[in-house]
């Protein structure tokens, strides 16, 4: 058993019903996340346009729904065995049959998985492909009736949330009635007639409402759901299923509609029993195209990655080339060798050229960073200014020691302090008092503390 | 079937080997990409380090610009003294001539003064300072005398540049 894909690439789906041999035909198209309907003629599905589905659907009485119940909690694992089950079922083999998995639930006690299955024997298939490409139609999808029936009455009657009343859809064509029942959105079981007998409708009715309900919902579909065939049935059947009954919109088209619509849109029920050996070219074409087409996606993907990375790194190694190139412009310019200069020697090479300069330029910077004559001016003025004796002095640009004699000890800091803003960094220190010496001796050590080059 | 396998084998053999080849690549660049900024931040700090330099360059050479005024030779450190501190209380120690940036030379002249008033001192640095080329002090070592205002003894180092014949 498979799940079945949808079409989901086709935007454009054509709803084939069938009505005594005539083919009842409804267009859809997709826009956006709405669909579209509109009546079409068969010249349109002639040649189907590019991305253009032709949906049919095997009747309830060419095909057949159960209900399977495993005992195993697993829906994964019962999956497997819903096939042996169905076997036992079926009144032939189910090798014989293509067979659709709707969807499964738990039981009521949890201990097992129930499955819906919809199936149609191969023969059935073959004379239903047979019947349509005489009226010139070869479908891609081959849905199930009842399930399309049942899941449409869904989408254009939606069951209010609290309802769980039951439900009946009766499909009323000139030579078929499909009875589908359903209660609180669930598919229970559906039944093929040829004449729209009530008792017949009444039997189904007890078969899956055992206690008759207090309201039993009639939805009334197909070629036949006029006015008048329904009112009749319906007044058979209300005394006993009391409830109510409605037409639906277009009841003639409702099942191509459900065809159409459901071969655009992707949903949990999603049925095609045109698949195995009976697969449409188009279709077994795109399935065998699908692994080239994800291998080239693939090879897009990783051709992608790697152009993506090769651009990154060559953009990388290019801001470090162009780095490169004025790193080693600046140190040229510096260093002013002609020659290159190797990579990562660069501010080396540049500050052993700067040394060597400042070595050279040493007698034209002495005269312009802070001449020693602004110094000893400055000493000189001031030991006159606060009365200082500077018995020594040595100086030279980058230290000095001045020995000397003040009236007080402060007086000689304030000589430090006059250094200390000219560039200096001084200390200042007692020094043993000559004998017979009133003045308080001091020494002033002096540092360059800027060193301009 | 054989046919038709063959092109689906190719194509998702490529698209594995591009996959591989375009993580093993990631990988690559973002193991890169700190080693990338370290690189760039180190190349960043050496520039910096470089402009820096330039800078002082620049200085040398606009040191240098102002020196072409200076004529060539200078003026000798005893024709200054002379005009400025008593002749007999200077003493010529040492000259030494070294040279510098080319089509330049430095002159050192080391001198000692005896019992010389401390504003002839002053007026002699002045002097040298407004020379064509200057004279700059570089080392002084002073004694003072028993009567205020005067030096027993000053040994003083000064230095200037000299344009070399071949001219700057």
């Amino acid at each position: 058993m498979n799940f079945t894909t949808p079409t989901g690439w086709a935007h454009t789906a054509y709803g084939i019903d069938e009505n005594g041999g005539q083919p009842i035909l409804i267009k859809a198209v997709r826009r956006g996340r709405s669909l579209s309907f509109s009546k079409a003629d068969s010249s349109e599905t002639a040649t189907p346009a590019p991305r253009t589905v032709l949906a049919a659907c095997l009747f309830q009485r060419e095909s057949f729904t159960r209900w399977l119940t495993a005992p195993i909690a697993s829906s994964r694992k019962a999956a497997t065995v819903f096939h042996s089950l169905l076997d036992i079922q079926l009144p032939f083999s189910v090798e014989d049959c293509e067979i659709a998995l709707l969807g499964t639930m738990p039981t009521d006690d949890g201990t097992g998985t129930r499955g819906l299955v919809a199936g149609a024997r191969h023969e059935d298939i073959e004379k239903k492909l047979e019947g349509l490409a005489q009226s010139g139609l070869d479908p891609h999808l081959l849905d199930h009736e009842s399930i399309a029936l049942w899941h449409q009455s869904l989408i254009e009657y939606a069951p209010v949330r609290e309802e769980s009343s039951p439900r009946v859809v009766i499909y009323l064509g000139s030579d078929r009635i499909t009875l589908v029942a359903d209660q609180s959105a669930v598919f229970l079981g559906a039944l093929s007639l040829r004449q729209p007998e009530a008792e017949a409708i009444h039997r189904f009715l007890k078969s899956h409402f055992p206690d008759v309900p207090a309201i039993t919902q009639f939805l009334w579909t197909g070629p036949g759901a006029t006015l008048g065939t329904v009112e009749s049935l319906y007044a058979s059947l209300s005394s006993r299923w009391p409830g109510s009954s409605k037409i639906v919109h277009e009841p003639e088209t409702f099942l191509a509609r459900a065809l159409a619509g459901r071969a655009l849109t992707p949903c949990p029920t999603s049925c095609n029993l045109r698949s195995g050996l009976h697969l449409h070219p188009e279709l077994a074409r795109r399935q065998e195209k699908q692994p080239t087409l994800w291998g080239r996606a693939c090879l897009a993907s990783g051709l992608l990655l790697c152009l993506v990375n090769v651009v990154w790194l060559a953009a990388a190694q290019h801001r470090i080339s162009e780095t490169q190139a004025s790193l080693k412009a600046l140190a040229v310019e510096v260093s002013g060798s002609p020659r290159g200069i190797q990579v990562g020697q660069e501010v080396l090479a540049a500050r052993r050229a700067m040394d060597q300069q400042t070595k050279t330029m040493e007698p034209f910077l002495a005269a312009v960073d802070g001449p020693l004559r602004d110094t000893l001016n400055t000493i000189l003025f001031l030991a006159t200014e606060e009365g200082l004796t500077i018995e020594t002095l040595t100086l030279s640009r980058k230290n000095g020691v001045i020995h000397g004699l003040a009236p007080k000890f402060e007086q000689g800091g304030k000589l430090a302090q006059r250094l200390n803003g000219a560039g200096w960094t001084t200390s200042v220190e007692r020094k043993v008092q000559p004998p017979g010496e009133e003045r308080e001796a001091f020494v002033i050590g002096m540092e360059r503390n800027r060193e301009k080059k | 079937m054989k046919k038709n396998n063959t092109p689906l084998i190719i194509v998702w053999g490529a698209a594995g080997l591009s996959l591989l080849a375009g993580l093993l690549l990631t990988v690559h660049s973002l193991n890169g990409i700190s080693r990338t900024q370290e690189i760039l931040l180190k190349k960043a700090n050496d520039i910096r380090e470089l402009a820096g330099m330039r800078s002082q360059a620049n200085r040398y050479h606009a040191l240098l610009t102002a020196a072409v005024q200076y004529p060539a030779g200078s003026i000798p450190l005893e024709t200054l003294a002379r005009t400025t501190v008593p002749a007999q209380s200077m003493r010529l120690l040492a000259t030494d001539i070294t040279p510098s940036v080319p089509g330049w030379t430095a002159k050192k002249v080391s001198v000692e003064f005896t019992d010389i008033a401390g504003t002839d001192l002053g007026k002699l640095l002045d002097a040298g300072a407004i020379a064509n080329p200057p004279w700059t002090l570089l080392e002084c070592t002073l004694f003072a005398a028993a009567t205020p205002g005067r030096v027993a003894k000053a040994t003083l180092v000064f230095s200037t540049v000299e344009r070399s014949s071949a001219g700057n």
